[in-house]
C-alpha cells in the first residue's frame, strides 16, 4: 500500500516545509513527523519523504541513519530508553537498566515479546540534576522523561505505561 | 538569598505563560529596546561582558559585532538549544519554565543585529521544551511580538522551533547549522565562520540559550549594571549545576565569583550522607577533572583554567569515593565515541580505539605500557580535527590518567577493577555497540 | 601575488592558492587522502596537516590559502607526529588485507604508511566490522573496511554526475559508504569512482583479482569507444589489456571516462582476425599481396576504377586513413568511398557522445572535406545497380540498420572482388575473397582526431596479435605489390604529411595529447 499522511499530518507537514527557505531543511522535523505517523523508518518511508520533500533518497538515508532518534527497525509501542551517562550511572542508571531488564523480560536492544517494550540505553539526555532517568517514547510520537528513579518508581510508572500503551498501535503494524 | 534573575520565573506557577510573563514585567525589555538602535545595543551587550553560555565563553558582543550590517540575504539567528554535554542541564529549565524570556532576548537580538529569521535548534528528545517554546512562540505572534511589524516598528521577525534528531555534535555550531539545514551534524571547516557564511550561506549568529535568556536583563538594567553582577571579563548572574551523589541536585541561579565549595554546600546540600567527594568535574565531561584541593576555586572561566580545567557550561558533577576513575574515563570515552560525527580521522578511530583500551584496563586486562598509548593518542587526536570533539575526549582522558595514575596502575597491576561495580552485568555501556 | 615559504623555499603562488598547491609549485609532496583536484574540499581525512608559522594548530593544506609572508613547514616535527598519528588511526580498524587486496601496489594508504608512518601497530583490541565485498553498484564492489570514509566517490556522484547515488550512512567509525536501499551505484562513470578511491575499498569488477598492478605496463592511449577521445592509459600484461584507466587531459575528459568506453578493451582480443586469408585459406603477407594485386588490377581492367569502392573507416587512425586515400588515388585511381564505421549510440552532455567511432574528423582532416565520401546504405544500392563492383572494406562496422547490413552481406555474392581488411572475424570474413587481419590501436600507432577536432595521438603498447598488421601498412605492401610503391619509411613521414593542407578545424595536440607534429 502506498504510504500517505494522515489528514492532520499533512497539514502539519505543509507547515514545517513553510519555515524554510528549501525543503532539505524540513527533513529532520518531516523524518519526526513520519515516524510518528508510519511507527518507524523503513526504505519506504524515506522514500515517501524523499518524494514528499523532493530531495534524492540518499539526502534521506544519511541523516536518518546519522542521528539517533530514527529507528530504522521498529521498536515496541513504548520505547524505554534508559540514560546511563556518568551522572545517571554515578547515581545508579546501571541499576534502573537491571531492573527494567528484569520487570520487562528482556535484554538492552530487545523488544518484549508482546510487542509493548523496548529497552535501550541513551547517552546524555540532559537530565544529571534528576538522575537516574529514562526517556519513554511512544508510538504515537510522544516523549516523556520520568526522573528521579527507583526501582519502587519505576515499577509505579510501568504501571501507569502498561495502561497508556493499551490503545496505541504496534509501530511495526503501522505500515 | 539575594535576587534571581534568569531562574526568576522559575517558582511562578505558569509563567511559561504569556500573560503570567508579562504580569511579571515580561517583555518590558523588548519594548524599550526597540526605542534604541542597533549599535547601542551591541554597545550595552558589549559592555554587559557578557560570555558565551554553552561552554567556550565567547564574548557574546564581539560575536555580535562580526555580523556584517549589509546584506544580500536575510540574516539568521540560531539557538544552540542543542544541550547534550554529560553533565549539563540548565537550558533545559530556561526552555520549559521560561519560554516566553529566551523568545524576547531572540526579538532583542534580531532588532538589534537586522536579522529576519530565527531558528530554536532544540534537541529532538526535549519534547516539553520544545512544546513549551512553541506555545510561547505562538502566544506571541498573537501578541504582535513576532512576525510583521512588531511593535509598530516596521520590523519583521520570524522565529521557528526546531527540533534535533539525536546528535551530540549537533552542539557545534557548524554542525548545528548542517542539521537545522537538514543534513547529517558534520562540523565545517573554520574559516568562514558562521557570522560571515553560516545558515543557507547567510550571515548567522549563533549562541546559547541562556546567553540569550540573559539579553532583556541587560536592556532592563544596562550593560554595566550586568558587568557588575559578574566578575571581571565576565559579567552577569548566571545558571549551574549540581549534579552527582550530592543531596540536592539541580539547577540554581548563584552569585558571581562563588566557589565551587559554595555551590556544592550551599545548594546542592552537600554529599549525600556516607558518601565523600573524590572529584569534580566544573562545567560538563569535556572538561578536565579536578580533586577537592581545588573545592576552593571561584567558577570562572580565568580561575578555573588556573585550577587546571576549564569553567564550561558551569554544571558541576560531583564524583564520589566509591567511583572508579578508570571507570568513569572509560564511560566518558565511551560517550565520545557514540557522539563522534566520523568526519575526520582522529577523532572517528581514536574515541572507538581509547575506549577499548580504556575498557581493556577497567576489565583487568591493561598493560603499563597502554596509559603511555593513551596520553600519546590523546596528543595526537587533540588539535587536530575539525572541530572541538575530538579535543572534548582528549582532554578529560589525559586528566583522568594525569591526576589518578596510581588508580590506572592498580587496575593493571591487580588486574581488575578495586572498586565496587555500577552494574551486576555490565561492565560499561553498550550504547555504541 | 602572495609570497610564502616553504621549507625555507620562498616562491610566489596567485592569490587563492592553497597551501597543498604552493608546496607543490614549491616541490614539495603533502600526503593527501579526501583532497582531489576535482571536487569540493572536505579536509577530513587530516593527512595533510602542515605547520604555519604563528598558528596554533596545524593546518589542512588542502583547503588553507596562503597569505602572504606565510611560513609553511611541511616536515615539522610536529608535522611528521600528526602523520604518523593519522596513518596510524586510519589503520585501527583497517584490515591491512593488502596481500588480497587489488589496490596494493597503487594504494595511497600503502605508499604513505612506507612514506611517513613504518612504525608497528600498537592496536591490541578488536578492529570494527564492517561488509566485504558489498555489490554496490553493476561494476563497482565496495570493501567497508577498507574505506577510509574520504567521501571522494560520495562528492564525484554529487558533483560530477549529479546523481547522488552514493551517501554514508552511520556515525563515527560505524559509518559506511551506501547506495539507497534497492538502488545501485548505476550511473554511467561508476568505475570512476574505483579509481579516485585512494585505498581498495572499491574495486572495479572488472579489475578484480585479475593482475597485480605492479605486473602492469602502462601505455598512454586514446579510448575507441566513441568520438570524445577520453585520454586512457592504456594498462597491460603479457600482451593483453587488463583495463583502461583515465588520463588527465582538461581538454577532453578532465580526470575521467565512462564506464561503456573502458570495457571497449575487451573488442581488442575478441574474435580476431590472425591470418591473411584468400578464399579462406591461409596464405602469408607476401603471397596474399601479390594474389590482391592481381585480383585488383584485373579488375581494374575489366570493370574500370569507377567501380572500384573503399569503404572508409572512422574507427582507423589518421595515418591510416592517410594511406588509404593515398592507395585509392595514386594505385587504384577512384575516388569511390563509402563511409563505414560504427552506427550511432547513446550520448549524454558530458563524455559520451553518440558517434561511437574515435576518428570521424579524422576522415574529413585528412579528406579535407565532409563529404568525401558516400554514405553506407547508398553503397547497398549501387553493388544492386552493378555501379559498384569491386569492394574494399576497412573494418568490420556497417553505420546501418540490421536489414540493410543483411542487405548488404546477402548483395556481397554479387560482387567481382571483396577484399576485408579488419580486426574481427565475423559474417563479413567469412564472405570475403581476401581477409586481412588488422591490429588494434593497442599494437599500433596513430593519431584519433576527436568530436571536436582535437587530435591525439595514441602509443602502442604491444606486439599485433597473429599477423596484423595496421592498414597503413597493409596498403604500403599493396602499393608496392601493384608496383607503384610509397616511398615511407617511418610513420612520421605519413603524419607530416597527412592533415596537408591541414583543415583549420583541426587544432594542434593539447598538453597532455601527443601533438601532432
Amino acid at each position: 500500500m502506498a504510504l500517505a499522511f494522515s489528514e492532520k499530518a499533512e497539514v502539519h507537514f505543509k507547515d514545517l516545509v513553510s519555515r524554510y527557505p528549501n525543503t532539505l531543511a524540513a527533513l529532520l522535523p518531516a523524518l519526526h513527523l513520519a515516524q510518528s505517523e508510519f511507527g518507524w523508518i523503513s526504505v519506504e518511508v524515506m522514500d515517501y519523504v524523499a518524494r514528499r520533500l523532493e530531495l534524492h533518497p540518499t539526502k534521506v538515508l544519511t541523516v536518518a541513519t546519522f542521528y539517533s532518534m530514527y529507528n530504522m527497525q521498529p521498536v515496541g509501542k513504548c520505547h524505554v530508553q534508559v540514560c546511563t551517562t556518568l551522572t545517571c550511572a554515578l547515581r545508579g542508571g546501571y541499576e534502573i537498566l537491571e531492573h527494567l531488564e528484569e520487570v520487562l523480560g528482556v535484554r538492552v536492544g530487545e523488544t518484549s515479546a508482546d510487542g509493548n517494550y523496548t529497552l535501550s540505553e541513551v547517552e546524555c539526555l540532559a537530565s544529571c540534576g534528576t538522575a537516574p532517568m529514562f526517556q519513554a517514547t511512544f508510538s504515537d510520537g510522544e516523549i516523556e522523561y520520568f526522573e528521579n528513579l527507583s526501582a519502587e518508581r519505576v515499577d509505579t510508572i510501568l504501571a501507569d505505561l502498561n495502561k497508556r500503551i493499551a490503545t496505541l498501535p504496534n509501530p511495526a503494524e503501522m505500515h | 538569598m539575594e535576587e534571581r534573575f534568569l531562574s526568576r520565573n522559575f517558582d511562578i506557577p505558569n509563567a511559561h505563560t504569556l500573560a503570567v510573563f508579562e504580569k511579571h514585567g515580561g517583555y518590558q525589555a523588548l519594548k524599550r529596546a526597540v526605542t534604541m538602535d542597533g549599535d547601542s545595543i551591541i554597545n550595552e551587550v558589549k559592555k554587559s561582558n557578557l560570555r558565551g553560555r554553552g561552554g567556550a565563553g565567547f564574548p557574546c558582543g564581539i560575536k555580535w559585532s562580526f555580523l556584517p550590517k549589509e546584506s544580500d540575504v536575510p540574516k539568521y539567528l540560531v539557538i544552540n538549544a542543542d544541550e547534550g554535554e554529560p553533565g549539563t542541564f540548565k537550558d533545559r529549565y530556561l526552555m520549559e519554565l521560561d519560554p516566553h524570556r529566551h523568545i524576547e532576548g531572540c526579538i532583542i537580538a534580531a532588532w538589534a543585529l537586522g536579522i529576519r529569521y530565527g531558528y530554536i535548534f532544540v534537541r529532538g528528545e526535549m519534547q516539553h521544551a520544545i512544546r513549551r517554546l512553541e506555545a510561547a512562540v505562538k502566544e506571541a505572534y498573537a501578541k504582535g511580538y513576532l512576525g510583521k511589524n512588531i511593535l509598530g516598528k516596521g520590523f519583521d521577525f520570524d522565529l521557528y522551533v526546531h527540533p534535533g534528531g539525536g546528535a551530540y555534535i549537533c552542539g557545534e555550531e557548524t554542525g548545528l547549522i548542517e542539521g537545522l539545514e537538514g543534513k547529517s551534524g558534520q562540523p565545517r571547516m573554520k574559516p568562514p565562520f558562521p557570522a560571515v557564511v553560516g545558515l543557507f550561506q547567510a550571515p548567522t549568529i549563533v549562541n546559547n540559550v541562556e546567553t540569550i535568556s540573559a539579553i532583556p536583563f541587560i536592556i532592563e538594567h544596562g550593560g554595566e549594571w550586568f558587568a557588575a553582577m559578574g566578575v571581571e571579563k565576565n559579567g552577569g548572574p548566571k545558571l549551574y549545576g549540581v549534579s552527582g551523589p550530592i543531596k540536592r541536585p539541580g539547577v540554581y541561579e548563584a552569585r558571581s565569583g562563588i566557589t565551587v565549595r559554595e555551590l556544592l554546600e550551599e545548594y546542592g546540600g552537600g554529599m549525600l550522607d556516607g558518601h565523600e567527594l573524590k572529584a569534580f568535574i566544573p562545567g560538563g565531561s569535556s572538561c578536565a577533572v579536578l580533586t577537592p584541593d581545588k573545592l576552593d576555586a571561584v567558577m570562572g572561566f580565568e580561575t578555573m583554567r588556573e585550577a587546571g580545567s576549564s569553567l564550561g557550561t558551569g554544571c558541576v558533577t560531583f564524583m564520589d569515593t566509591n567511583t572508579c576513575m578508570v571507570r568513569v574515563a572509560a564511560r566518558l570515552a565511551a560517550f565520545y565515541h557514540h557522539e563522534s560525527c566520523g568526519q575526520c580521522t582522529p577523532c572517528r578511530e581514536g574515541t572507538g580505539w581509547a575506549t577499548k583500551v580504556l575498557d581493556a584496563i577497567e576489565a583487568g586486562r591493561g598493560r603499563p605500557e597502554d596509559l603511555d598509548l593513551l596520553l600519546d593518542m590523546c596528543s595526537n587526536i587533540e588539535g587536530n580535527t575539525i572541530c572541538a570533539l575530538g579535543d572534548s575526549i582528549a582532554i578529560p582522558v589525559r586528566s583522568y590518567i594525569q591526576v589518578f595514575r596510581s588508580e590506572f596502575d592498580a587496575h593493571i597491576k591487580q588486574g581488575c577493577c578495586p572498586y565496587p561495580a555500577w552494574t551486576k552485568k555490565r561492565l560499561r555501556s553498550s550504547v555504541a555497540a | 601575488m602572495p609570497k610564502v615559504t616553504v621549507n625555507g623555499t620562498e616562491i610566489e603562488v596567485d592569490k587563492g592558492t592553497t597551501i597543498l598547491r604552493a608546496a607543490a609549485e614549491a616541490g614539495f609532496e603533502v600526503p593527501h587522502f579526501c583532497y582531489h583536484p576535482a571536487l569540493s574540499i572536505p579536509a577530513n581525512c587530516r593527512m595533510c596537516l602542515v605547520e604555519v608559522e604563528g598558528a596554533w594548530k596545524l593546518q589542512p593544506a588542502c583547503y588553507s590559502q596562503v597569505t602572504d609572508g606565510m611560513v609553511i613547514n611541511t616536515k615539522s616535527e610536529r608535522v611528521v607526529k600528526a602523520q604518523k598519528a593519522v596513518l596510524e588511526f586510519i589503520l585501527v580498524n583497517h584490515p591491512v588485507d593488502c596481500p588480497i587486496c587489488d589496490q596494493a601496489g597503487e594504494c595511497k594508504l600503502q605508499d604513505y604508511y612506507v612514506a611517513y608512518d613504518s612504525q608497528e601497530s600498537r592496536l591490541r583490541a578488536e578492529k570494527v566490522h564492517k561488509v566485504k565485498v558489498f555489490p554496490i553498484g553493476p561494476e563497482v564492489l565496495y570493501d567497508g573496511e577498507r574505506c577510509i570514509l574520504c567521501t571522494r566517490c560520495v562528492r564525484f556522484c554529487e558533483e560530477i554526475t549529479a546523481t547522488n547515488e552514493l551517501t554514508i550512512v552511520q556515525r563515527g567509525d560505524r559509518a559506511e559508504i551506501r547506495a539507497f536501499p534497492g538502488r545501485e551505484l548505476d550511473n554511467k562513470y561508476s568505475v570512476c569512482t574505483a579509481d579516485i578511491c585512494p585505498v581498495g575499498a572499491l574495486t572495479a569488477r572488472d579489475f578484480r583479482f585479475k593482475c597485480r598492478v605492479w605486473l602492469l605496463n602502462s601505455t598512454d592511449s586514446v579510448c575507441t569507444g566513441c568520438s570524445n577521445g577520453c585520454n586512457i592509459h592504456l594498462e597491460h600484461f603479457r600482451n593483453e589489456i587488463q583495463r583502461y584507466r583515465p588520463r588527465f587531459n582538461p581538454a577532453v575528459n578532465d580526470y575521467w571516462m565512462c564506464d561503456a568506453g573502458r570495457l571497449t578493451y575487451k573488442e581488442v582480443h575478441t574474435d580476431r582476425l590472425l591470418h591473411p586469408t584468400n578464399n579462406g585459406a591461409e596464405l602469408n603477407w607476401h603471397a596474399v599481396c601479390e594474389t590482391v594485386a592481381d585480383k585488383l588490377k584485373r579488375a581494374i581492367d575489366e570493370v574500370g576504377s569507377d567501380k572500384i569502392a573503399l569503404v572508409l573507416s572512422p574507427q582507423a587512425s589518421c595515418e591510416d586513413l592517410h594511406l588509404a586515400r593515398k592507395f585509392a588515388s595514386d594505385v587504384i585511381k577512384t575516388s569511390r568511398f563509402y563511409m563505414g564505421g560504427k552506427r550511432d549510440g547513446d550520448s549524454d552532455d558530458f563524455l559520451i557522445k553518440a558517434d561511437k567511432n574515435p576518428n570521424r574528423r579524422g576522415i574529413e582532416a585528412v579528406f579535407g572535406s565532409t563529404t568525401a565520401a558516400l554514405p553506407f546504405s547508398q553503397l547497398v544500392d549501387d553493388i544492386e545497380a552493378g555501379t559498384v563492383q569491386v569492394v574494399y572494406m576497412m573494418d568490420q562496422y556497417m553505420p546501418v540498420d540490421a536489414a540493410t547490413a543483411a542487405r548488404f552481406v546477402e548483395r556481397l555474392d554479387k560482387l567481382k572482388l571483396f577484399v576485408f581488411q579488419a580486426q574481427h572475424q565475423g559474417a563479413l570474413a567469412q564472405k570475403a575473397h581476401i581477409a586481412l587481419p588488422v591490429c588494434s590501436h593497442a599494437e599500433s600507432e596513430g593519431t584519433f582526431v576527436n568530436f571536436e577536432g582535437i587530435a591525439q595521438g595514441f602509443e602502442r603498447a604491444f606486439a599485433a596479435h597473429g599477423e596484423s598488421l595496421p592498414h597503413w601498412q597493409i596498403f604500403m605492401r599493396l602499393a608496392q605489390a601493384m608496383g607503384k610503391p610509397f616511398s615511407y619509411t617511418f610513420i612520421q613521414q605519413i603524419r607530416k604529411e597527412m592533415f596537408a593542407p591541414r583543415p583549420d578545424s583541426v587544432a594542434s595536440g593539447t598538453a597532455e595529447g601527443v601533438p601532432v607534429e
